[in-house]
């Protein structure tokens, strides 16, 4: 850093850190945490994406309101345990995530933990633009028009130059997620069943099948995945977090899980009522999801269901395409922040828009089997968890980078706790791939 | 907090601080971030870590793991189709 030169981000950087600062000094708790949240409830609510609120949709209308909607919350509450490793990695080592598995394990394992990292982020968008044309669709705006509608949506937010500004940006659409909750209140559920399956987890699916263990993956895959742990220590690091902010990070990341986890189980109440007149939604994309659920919730509860979807797609689309430039960026040892134009960071904008605006041209491909990559989407991503969950394990633990804020005993049998509980979850699956008559 | 940070904050109020007023301070950036530039001279220095066998195996067994689930996914596709 050169005292007589300093550049844009350093410049954006400091003004951020000053008035944390002032709020310190004044002793403003609420303008404390208004500053500092973000990284965590933008990724929580990004989790709500198009695949995940489809795959919220089709477990109400399979199986109504019962076992899934606790284990929704276990999700999450999993999901809080690795994002909160993130929040003291990024804020302790000011590093991204991809940048320290290169450092401790070398170019061998780092190229590994970015194969699986993009693979399934290039995947994942594709489905983010299939929610946001089917969204649209909804409305009757053609699939071009969503697709370039989107990308520059994505263009304003990024260009702003600042995290500050790109964050708060995506942080309004983000709580858009919440759409949902009113959704559910207009398919007036039964509270009772609603009570009594967060009391005793019933009922249960009757019988473990592929369909669902399907289901339970997606489920899983629906709130943990490789690009949120990328994401929110980039994120955090960008954001210029200090060693003293890490209560804050915690309680933000808290919010966003709180948050994720009412969109999240609002939705399935949301389309439980096609559970209950047993109508068949196994084949079911956003749009007929909304069209369906008319009868049920009426046609502007039928819109914001479709508008809840697309902007599931769009806000994911913006922390996805981020965490990917983030590890490009980290692992290219080049400039990689928000804090920096175009022309100081031409590769970080470059990859950005890139990757979004590929995954958006795929979906416009006619005949593209985009419908069977939804459904696998998640799927595939908890199965590139734990190896994931491996590396932020070891990198919280490591003495030199964390200090004394490494993972205690409690938080590390959390940690292997999310771990074994994903990998068994995949090897679940693999049972009932491998012998499909087998019921459980 | 520094001095010169102090005073900086009492003198720019609590809502105007701008990008420009910071800017020109080059060394009021320094010793604001001045925790991130030394943590990221620390991480700099960092080497590879040295595995042990054991994390050796676990880091190999949940590659393989990965890689198996890579042809269950495919088995998975080609059933459905």
């Amino acid at each position: 850093m050169s005292v007589n030169a300093p550049n844009r981000e350093e410049a954006a950087r400091a003004l951020d850190r000053l008035q944390v600062t002032q709020a310190r000094h004044r002793g403003g708790r609420m303008r404390l945490l208004w500053l500092l949240i973000g990284p965590g409830i933008l990724v929580m609510l990004g989790e709500n994406d198009a695949p995940s609120m489809l795959s919220y949709s089709a477990t109400g209308s399979q199986f109504g309101i019962g076992f899934f909607v606790p284990f929704v919350i276990v999700t999450f509450m999993m999901a809080f345990v690795a994002q909160e490793i993130t929040v003291r990695l990024g804020a302790v080592s000011k590093a991204g995530h991809a940048e320290l598995i290169y450092r401790r394990f070398g170019r061998f394992w780092g190229n590994f933990a970015m194969i699986d990292l993009l693979f399934t982020n290039v995947l994942t968008l594709i489905t983010e633009f299939v929610g946001i044309v089917a969204g649209a669709g909804y409305f009757g705006i053609p699939n071009y028009a969503a697709v370039g509608g989107a990308l520059a949506v994505m263009a304003a937010a990024f260009m702003s130059r600042r995290y500050w500004s790109f964050e708060r940006i995506a942080l309004l659409l983000a709580l858009c997620n919440l759409v949902f909750v009113p959704v559910a209140l207009m398919a007036h559920p039964h509270w009772g069943a609603v009570g009594h399956s967060l009391l005793t987890w019933s009922p249960f699916p009757s019988g473990f099948g592929s369909q669902t263990v399907i289901i339970l993956l997606a489920d899983i895959g629906a709130t943990i995945t490789p690009w949120m742990l990328f994401f929110q220590q980039g994120a955090v690091s960008d954001k210029g977090l200090a060693v003293r902010d890490i209560p804050q990070g915690r309680i933000d990341t808290a919010i966003g899980a709180l948050l994720a986890t009412l969109a999240a189980i609002a939705c399935i109440i949301a389309t439980a009522p096609l559970f209950v007149h047993h109508m068949n939604a196994s084949q079911f994309g956003a749009a007929q999801f909304a069209q369906a659920l008319v009868p049920y919730i009426g046609r502007f509860g039928g819109a914001l269901f479709a508008f809840g979807i697309l902007e599931a797609g769009l806000v994911a689309a913006i922390a996805i395409s981020t965490s990917s430039a983030y590890a490009f960026g980290e692992v290219t040892q080049q400039a990689h922040s928000l804090n920096r134009s175009f022309k100081e960071a031409k590769g970080f904008y470059l990859v950005l828009m890139a990757v979004a605006a590929i995954s958006g041209s795929v979906v416009l491909i006619p005949g593209f089997p985009l419908e069977f990559v939804v459904l696998m989407v998640n799927v595939i991503a908890v199965l590139t968890m734990p190896p994931a969950i491996g590396f932020l394990l070891l990198l919280v633990n490591d003495r030199e980078i964390m200090g004394d804020h490494r993972s205690g005993w409690f938080l590390n049998g959390l940690g292997l706790f999310v771990g074994v509980f994903v990998s068994l979850a995949g090897l679940l699956y693999a049972l009932t791939v491998i012998f499909p008559s087998l019921h459980l | 907090m520094a001095t010169n940070q102090m005073e900086f904050i009492e003198s720019a109020g609590l809502s105007s601080l701008r990008l420009t007023d910071v800017y020109e301070r080059p060394g009021l950036i320094d010793q604001t971030l001045q925790e991130h530039l030394d943590t990221q001279v620390r991480i700099r220095k960092l080497g590879q870590r040295t595995l042990s066998p054991w994390l050796k195996t676990v880091i190999w067994s949940l590659r393989v793991y990965v890689l198996f689930m890579t042809v269950v996914v495919i088995i998975n596709i080609v059933q459905r189709v």
